[in-house]
């Protein structure tokens, strides 16, 4: 395959969430496009709708170990752990870094409690160059990520006390391993939340049949990629019906196409995860591909086509 | 900025069991390649994920670059069936390199199996600094094979007065036993010596372990080139990871990808 440099057309993708302005929908997905550094030598971040960074947590974690991550069918498992350096250290050596990019930047962050958010949220309302904090109320691969995280009562009660402690505008960002994720949403929103984004990984598992062990050192992962596609987009339906605020949807967006039908559902904005481990310009490319084919169905802005699914 | 490149296979041959060198056109990567380096190859535009190839030989003028590889699964065996003109989507030269021996000390390269791919580049570009300072001393070059028909011939390298030392496990080939043996009885014996030797490996990670015990027994500098599944390759996924320790001895994982794959043996947690 020869990798082909596409031509924009003159289509206006940008988009408004929470009253910041994003020069396109496409953003990366936390965990999949580092806090930017690596992506900066692909592509051209200026591009980008916004840059996600991998979740910060208090402390320093070291993660799982090695095998972490692998290929299924459509997608891949990933059990990384969270490895991160804690937020003292994303402070002094990443946030500068992230902050000199010609691009918004979205904060993921992560804790055990809801005091752990609270303090995250606490000590980045001091930095300049956050335009968002995006909380993982929903990892997999730690103990309670998903427990805390598919509660909703536990939802509002941890999105409202962050709240009271920043004025960054909030994505939460949910779990679909759970029955109710519409109810995760309104919790979500309920607490003070200014925009949600959904989906995080969905927990699988992989066996060698040969060796008769897991294939990932910590049993389970989550699921990410192609096939988790159509889940996201369910999700995404569910929760654009069941509350105001914007949606911002995530799962298996490796195309113009594929961002299009997230918008059409009802998604204002979209990011793109495990496709940018194939290609390191993934959303570049999402975004030129949405743009031509926008311009091809002759719709002028990216906003006109939100929500337009017709049932 | 980098980008994503289009390699050409000029040619394949199959130069062992399932075993087979390929070659690209793509100039770029084939001036840039330094020994220890890797591309990241998509085999199939089915696939989701790229497979990583050790930069095996390299013609700057020609444009041209080899990969050496084996057929495991789906990616290896799509890429040893591709007609010569096929196009593949390549990032490279990812990674980092071998660092050279310090002055006068001898480079030793141990490889296993098709860890020979990297030692390859890297025993012609000692050879290249020896040509141009006489006094720099050759390389050594112990390759450690199952059995004989593994044993792959690094053309090219005789040329320049380099013949590789074998060793087999089935005694077939050379020296009957492990290339870290072979290795650990050429010191033993005074034939190398191991304060003026530098050590670089590449092949299964038990040899590796072998060969980084080996040589902080004998006080020996050495480097090793580790292999991970890599989704990503260039640093952004965490999922290469090998366990490792900086210099304060706190351990933390380090990736493969971007980190390495050459790691100072003893920064390394086995
Ligand atoms: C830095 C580096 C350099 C390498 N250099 C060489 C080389 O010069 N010659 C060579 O023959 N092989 C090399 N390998 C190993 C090679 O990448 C794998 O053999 C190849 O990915 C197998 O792909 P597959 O589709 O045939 O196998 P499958 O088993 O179908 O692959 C499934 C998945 O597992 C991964 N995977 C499977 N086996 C390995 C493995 N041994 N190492 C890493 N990932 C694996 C694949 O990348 C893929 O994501 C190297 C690996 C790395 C990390
Ligand atoms: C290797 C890997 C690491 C991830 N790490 C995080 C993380 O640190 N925080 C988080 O909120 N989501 C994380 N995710 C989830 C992604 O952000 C995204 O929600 C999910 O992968 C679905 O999107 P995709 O199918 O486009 O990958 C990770 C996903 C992968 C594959
Ligand atoms: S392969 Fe993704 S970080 Fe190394």
């Amino acid at each position: 395959m020869k990798p082909k440099a596409t031509k924009a057309p003159a289509v206006d993708l940008s988009v408004e969430i929470a009253g910041l302005r994003f020069a396109t929908p496409i953003w990366t997905a936390s965990g999949t496009a580092g806090v930017g550094e690596e992506v900066a030598e692909w592509c051209d971040t200026a591009r980008l709708g916004a840059m996600v960074t991998k979740s910060v947590s208090l402390e320093p974690r070291s993660g799982h170990p090695y095998p972490r991550t692998c290929e299924t069918a459509g997608g891949m498992l990933n059990a990384i752990g969270l490895q991160n350096k804690g937020v003292e250290d994303f402070i002094r050596d990443e946030l500068p870094r992230l902050r000199a990019m010609a691009t918004r930047v979205v904060v993921n962050i992560v804790g055990h409690t809801q005091e752990d958010y609270v303090g995250m949220a606490r000590r980045l309302a001091r930095e300049r160059g956050i335009d968002m904090l995006e909380l993982n109320l929903s990892c997999p691969n730690v103990a309670r990520g998903i427990d805390n995280g598919s509660d909703p009562a536990w939802v509002e009660e941890c999105v409202g006390k962050v709240r009271a402690a920043t004025r960054a505008p909030l994505v939460v960002k949910l779990t679909p391993n759970t029955n109710d994720i519409a109810s995760l949403a309104r919790a979500a929103e309920r607490g003070g939340a200014d925009a949600i984004s959904a989906i995080n990984t969905l927990v699988g598992m992989s066996v060698n049949y040969h060796t008769f062990k897991p294939r990932l050192s910590n049993v389970t992962g989550g699921l990410s990629g192609p096939a988790i596609k159509p889940v996201a987009l369910a999700c995404v339906h569910k929760i654009v019906r069941a509350v105001k605020i914007p949606v911002i949807g995530i799962g298996g967006i490796a195309s113009g196409t594929d961002a299009a039908e997230f918008l059409i559902v009802g998604a204002r904005a979209v990011q793109v995860g495990t496709a940018n481990f194939r290609m390191p310009d993934a959303p570049i490319r999402v975004a030129d591909e949405l743009a031509a084919y926008l311009a091809a169905k002759g719709i002028g802005r990216a906003t006109d086509l939100i929500g337009r699914l017709s049932l | 900025m980098k980008h994503r490149l289009t390699s050409t296979l000029v040619w394949t041959r199959r130069v062992g069991p399932n075993i087979f060198q390929q070659r690209f056109h793509q100039p770029t990567i084939a001036r840039a390649a330094k020994a220890g380096q890797f591309v990241h190859i998509l085999p199939a535009d089915d696939l989701l994920f790229r497979r990583a190839f050790s930069i095996y030989a390299a013609d700057p003028k020609a444009g041209t670059y080899d990969v050496l590889h084996q057929v495991l699964g789906v990616g290896t065996r799509s890429l040893a069936n591709d007609p010569v003109g096929s196009e593949l989507d390549t990032l490279g030269p990812l990674g980092n390199r071998f660092t050279p021996p310090p002055p006068g000390h001898t480079a030793v390269l141990v490889g296993g199996g098709l860890g020979m791919a990297p030692l390859r580049l890297w025993a012609l570009e000692q050879l290249r600094q020896s040509s141009r300072r006489r006094s720099a001393p050759l390389p050594v070059m112990i390759l450690g094979v199952r059995t004989k028909a593994q044993a792959v011939a690094p053309y090219q390298l005789a040329q320049h007065g380099l013949r590789p030392v074998w060793a087999s496990d089935d005694g077939s080939k050379g020296f009957h036993g492990t290339a870290v043996a072979l290795f650990d009885h050429l010191v033993q014996s005074g034939k190398l010596n191991g304060s003026r030797i530098a050590v670089y490996g590449c092949g299964p990670e038990p040899m590796m372990s072998a060969l980084a015990k080996v040589c902080a027994a004998h006080g020996t500098f050495c480097e090793v080139s580790l292999e991970r599944s890599m989704p990503c390759g260039y640093g952004v996924c965490m999922g290469c990871v090998v366990q490792g320790r900086d210099r304060s001895g706190y351990e933390t994982f380090l990736r493969v990808c971007r980190d390495g794959p050459v790691f100072d043996a003893s920064t390394i947690v086995f």
